[in-house]
């Protein structure tokens, strides 16, 4: 049940439905007012917040003047940001569906998820791919910690990179520690005080949005589970198509179970 | 199962049985957004209401505003079944105001229209409604719509309105102030007669000037000054 041609197909949807996730405080606000601010007058931009104390982000978003304030809209959650961004995705498509509607064509939505814990990642049913925000005055072992958001979202963002000296967090250790949990996928250490890492954040998303028009964007689930090990001592993901994952008998051993 | 399947099976589940739709319909798990929705539990709590009122709550909506969109969406099954399927819109469009002229505080039509939406993208999977995309539906009418195709009597609608409406509140209740779920569940069961009582005042209603005009005015103040409130975690 959980192959997406129910929604609006890639192709036919010129938009990038990009999901912010990530725990509270790391910047994930921050880092779209940033994204607004590069992007907001190349590109046609809009942005759902999905804040736990509803409209807390979407007014900082607002006063922050990067974007005009009707183009930022907030989603109540009822307490459930988890649920929100990933089994009942109903108000958020709704929500994104209207932006697209009336900002017609736009090109990047950013839809922010509330700041729940580092289990909770964006459904594909409601994005086409997704950031996970870190920050290093988070502690520098949470990237080792790993996840679903940490291990495989689309990219990964060690945020906040200016403020390392101060918490005593080596930010290449980290961002290896990252790249060791993430199995090759991307790891961008990010201060929106370093120009060239604000770049080359900008040409990720860039990049993002070409990828879901020449239709190479698949949405991917970083999966809510931790990847498991075969007997065989083969690791997978979550990540593969679901049709076929209940056809046959895994026979596998869960990990940290 | 593959959605290819479950596009074909759309305007095929005639076949399911009533009971069990009427179960999916009230099933909080039922992907429509409602988790977003306290049924004005939140503002209640906020303008002073202790959570030991509830119980009185789920009383007065029972008797105002659930009795009229419950009344609502009984008619709107009764229209559906009765129209030929090209004129389901125009006879329903009817219905909808209907309902809307009796719900007079603006941030209630809101909620219930989102939530129209929610029980329509799921349930147009499903069914063939035959519903017109394009301008919203208030909740009861898509409800009314879905018993309809699914072969639901009028009270199970009325009955399917006025548990889901309960089971808001009370489930709100304990996201806001938790205590004892075991006690909330009793005020579910126990609120179980008022919704019967209104299931058998709304049953019977065939026709758009059948709906009672009854108001919550306390409520609607409180729906109303909800939706420029800071902070809240409910949308309604």
């Amino acid at each position: 049940m959980t192959t997406h041609d129910h929604q609006t197909p890639g192709a036919a949807r010129t938009s990038l439905r990009l999901g912010v996730a990530g725990p509270v405080g790391v910047g994930k606000s921050s880092v779209i007012a940033t994204l607004c601010a590069e992007l907001g007058t190349r590109i046609s931009v809009g942005v759902i917040t999905n804040d736990i104390y509803t409209d807390e982000d979407a007014r900082f978003l607002r006063s922050a003047g990067v974007l005009a304030p009707e183009r930022i809209r907030a989603v109540e959650t009822g307490a459930c940001p988890h649920t929100a961004i990933r089994d009942d995705v109903t108000q958020n498509l709704l929500a994104v569906e209207d932006l697209e509607a009336d900002f017609a064509p736009l090109d990047l939505v950013l839809v922010e998820s509330g700041g729940d814990n580092l289990t909770a990642t964006f459904s594909p049913a409601l994005i086409d791919a997704q950031l996970f925000v870190l920050d290093v005055a988070g502690g520098g072992d949470v990237a080792r910690k790993g996840g679903p958001g940490i291990g495989r979202a689309d990219l990964l963002l060690v945020n906040k990179t200016d403020l390392a000296p101060y918490v005593g967090v080596d930010v290449e250790r980290m961002v290896a520690d990252a790249e060791r949990a993430r199995d090759g996928r991307p790891v961008l250490a990010l201060s929106k005080h370093d120009r060239d890492s604000v770049q080359a954040l900008v040409d990720w998303v860039l990049g993002r949005i070409a990828a879901l028009r020449d239709g190479s964007l698949v949405p991917q689930d970083p999966g809510p589970m931790a990847p498991h090990v075969h007997a065989d001592g083969a690791v997978h993901s979550h990540d593969h198509d679901h049709a076929r994952e209940h056809d046959h008998d895994h026979g596998h051993q869960s990990v940290g179970r | 199962m593959p959605s290819s399947e479950l596009t074909q099976a759309a305007g095929s589940t005639a076949t399911v049985p009533a009971e069990y739709v009427a179960l999916l319909l009230a099933d909080a798990r039922l992907p429509t957004g409602a988790h977003t929705q306290s049924a004005g539990l939140e503002p209640a709590l906020r303008n002073g209401m202790r959570s030991a009122q509830v119980p009185d709550y789920l009383r007065a909506r029972l008797a105002t505003v659930t009795e009229t969109e419950a009344a609502a969406a009984v008619v709107a099954r009764h229209v559906w079944l009765a129209a030929e399927p090209t004129d389901r819109t125009t006879a329903l469009d009817v219905v909808d105001r209907a309902w809307r002229v009796r719900t007079p505080a603006a941030a209630m039509r809101a909620a219930a229209d989102l939530l129209g939406r929610g029980y329509l993208r799921t349930t147009a999977a499903l069914w063939d409604l035959g519903l017109a995309t394009g301008h919203p539906w208030c909740r009861a009418v898509v409800i009314g719509s879905v018993g309809a195709a699914a072969g639901l009597s009028a009270a199970a609608v009325a009955r399917v309105l006025g548990y889901e409406d309960v089971q808001t509140v009370v489930a709100a209740t304990l996201k806001l102030d938790p205590f004892d779920p075991v006690l909330a569940t009793r005020w579910v069961a126990e609120a179980g007669a008022g919704v019967e009582a209104m299931v058998a005042r709304v049953s019977g209603c065939t026709r758009a000037d059948d709906l009672p005009a009854v108001g919550a005015p306390l409520m609607e103040q409180w729906a109303q000054a909800h939706e420029t409130e800071e902070r809240r975690l409910f949308r309604a």
